[in-house]
């Protein structure tokens, strides 16, 4: 596997050439969406003079937040859309001689960008709690953390099968650039990332846990807030496995089939 | 000004031919941008379950307000977010040279020459969901603050494309394709929640050097205003300084462009 560990550190100074980049689209990204949750909220909260909604007490609200704006950028990891740019551009031809899978060279690609948000996770969280101190509600125990990113490694693959699977639409559509982008946004909204689950009508959220979306939003945040158990751990990464292999088939036959209309335009 | 209106008549012709030409990307961003509009309309629909009022307006005023950004995506989408996204690309490479060298304003070309004929679609659908939501408000609304309404949501897609610009012109110095335009969409969530849930420097700001409070938000709170002049004249004055700004930034960026690659 050393060709495995080449294309990693090779993604690595891909990123790191574009340093400036990557960090200023993280903070943006990142205090953009804490601001504003913690506004909205904090009028929520203040309006009803309520001490806590579906659960949550402001803090917690907050800290929800926190962890998904930091965890999501695990789960998602690099959506660069290489694959369709490859098959458009007609660099996937190099890939079909080479003796490797190509999937494997996006997922050491993926990898080595999931790797350098873990670094951002855990330099977010450490520079929030130095700035805000540690809420007294939050239990800072080692092991939620180890429940919480190893789901959200996880999950980063489920995500990740299923975006590559949407990126090899390529070789029938002009653009796959829109259906990524509403892949996002129903995962978002379905995983809680926008608000969390517990919120919605009991009713939808039954019907949502029917999907795989929780498991790769609102529960590894949870973990991260303390509110699930090993077993709990346990669980919700047998679900996403599960989840995993169904599209992996799927993956599986879209690349088989697109293979068969590729005609390396563009070389 | 007649040579431009003809021009602008045949980059339109031209989008709707290309647009033709990519048929499934044609109904896969009108799908998006549904989806889009609906996450927004059911994230505040599930906020309401748990509150009556936000920031002091009920469900039916801020639906207005959801309505409002919804149209200023659309029409930011349909006229200038391609345009903006290739923006990069051509000063980075050196294809600026080429808009340059022709005898119209390269500024007026380059942020206009591709319009999304796909998301003129969502538009529509956008002004529909605008229109569907005011029906819903129970109370009468003057044709005063209607008028004023859907000027300055025009007024705020300006304001939006002249921010936007301020952030993408950096890369005649940084030569880096989407940092700034990374962070922009970062702050544009500021857009879509209403102004009054903001205070301090935060809202300072909002209302000033990163004007997204007077986008759609401060538009809403005229139709609902009995004294909407003041906050009228006030956007209108920031449009024109931004305006004024990205010119500047233009001017100024011309002069550093070293045309990379021709």
């Amino acid at each position: 596997m050393s060709w495995f560990r080449a294309i990693y550190s090779m993604e690595f100074r891909r990123i790191f050439s574009y340093r400036v980049d990557f960090w200023i689209s993280f903070l943006g990204s990142v205090a953009g969406e804490i601001a504003v949750a913690y506004f909205l909220w904090d009028a929520i909260y203040k309006k009803n003079q309520a001490t806590e909604i579906a659960g949550y007490s402001f803090t917690m609200m907050i800290l929800y937040y926190v962890f998904a704006a930091f965890g999501g950028r695990i789960i998602r990891g690099n959506e660069r859309m290489i694959v369709a740019t490859d098959i458009y551009d007609g660099g996937l031809t190099k890939y079909l001689m080479y003796p490797i899978s190509y999937v494997l060279v996006n997922f050491a690609q993926a990898l080595a960008y999931n790797t350098l948000t873990l670094v951002q996770f855990a330099l977010g969280i450490a520079a929030m709690f130095l700035l805000f101190g540690k809420p007294a509600e939050l239990d800072l125990e080692v092991s939620n953390f180890i429940m919480g990113i190893s789901t959200c490694l996880v999950a980063s693959c489920f995500y990740f099968v299923l975006y590559v699977t949407i990126d090899y639409i390529a070789f029938w559509a002009d653009t796959v650039w829109s259906l990524s982008v509403m892949y996002r946004f129903v995962a978002q909204f379905l995983s809680g990332i926008y608000v969390p689950i517990e919120m919605f009508p009991a009713s939808f959220v039954k019907l949502v846990y029917f999907t795989p979306f929780p498991y790769i939003g609102a529960e590894p945040i949870k973990m991260f807030l303390g509110r699930s158990s090993w077993q709990q751990w346990v669980h919700v990464n047998i679900m996403i496995v599960l989840w995993i292999v169904p599209a992996m088939f799927a993956l599986h036959i879209v690349w088989k089939r697109g293979l068969k209309t590729y005609t390396g335009v563009g070389i | 000004m007649i040579r431009y209106i003809r021009l602008y008549a045949n980059f339109l012709r031209f989008s709707f031919s290309k647009a033709f030409e990519f048929r499934i990307d044609f109904y896969f961003r009108i799908l998006m941008d549904i989806i889009y509009y609906a996450v927004n309309i059911l994230f505040f629909k599930v906020i309401f379950l748990h509150s009556n009022i936000l920031a002091g307006w009920t469900e039916a005023q801020v639906m207005v307000f959801v309505g409002a950004f919804i149209v200023i995506d659309a029409l930011n989408m349909t006229v200038f977010a391609n345009n903006f996204w290739a923006m990069p690309s051509l000063i980075n490479k050196g294809n600026l040279d080429y808009y340059l060298l022709r005898p119209v304003s390269t500024l007026f070309f380059i942020s206009f020459q591709d319009f999304a004929a796909n998301s003129f679609v969502n538009l529509l659908i956008a002004g529909g969901i605008l229109v569907w939501t005011m029906i819903q408000y129970p109370d009468p609304i003057s044709i005063l603050n209607l008028v004023l309404f859907l000027f300055l949501i025009l007024n705020g897609t300006l304001l939006y494309a002249f921010v936007r610009l301020l952030f993408v012109l950096p890369v005649f110095w940084t030569h880096s394709s989407r940092g700034l335009d990374m962070m922009f969409w970062g702050f544009a969530r500021f857009m879509e929640r209403p102004h009054q849930i903001f205070y301090g420097a935060v809202r300072i700001i909002l209302l000033t050097v990163l004007p997204f409070a007077l986008m759609a938000s401060l538009p809403t709170e005229v139709l609902f205003s009995s004294s909407p002049w003041p906050t009228v004249g006030y956007c209108v004055l920031l449009s024109c300084v931004f305006f004024i700004s990205v010119l500047g930034l233009w001017r100024l960026g011309l002069r550093s462009y070293s045309s990379a690659s021709s």
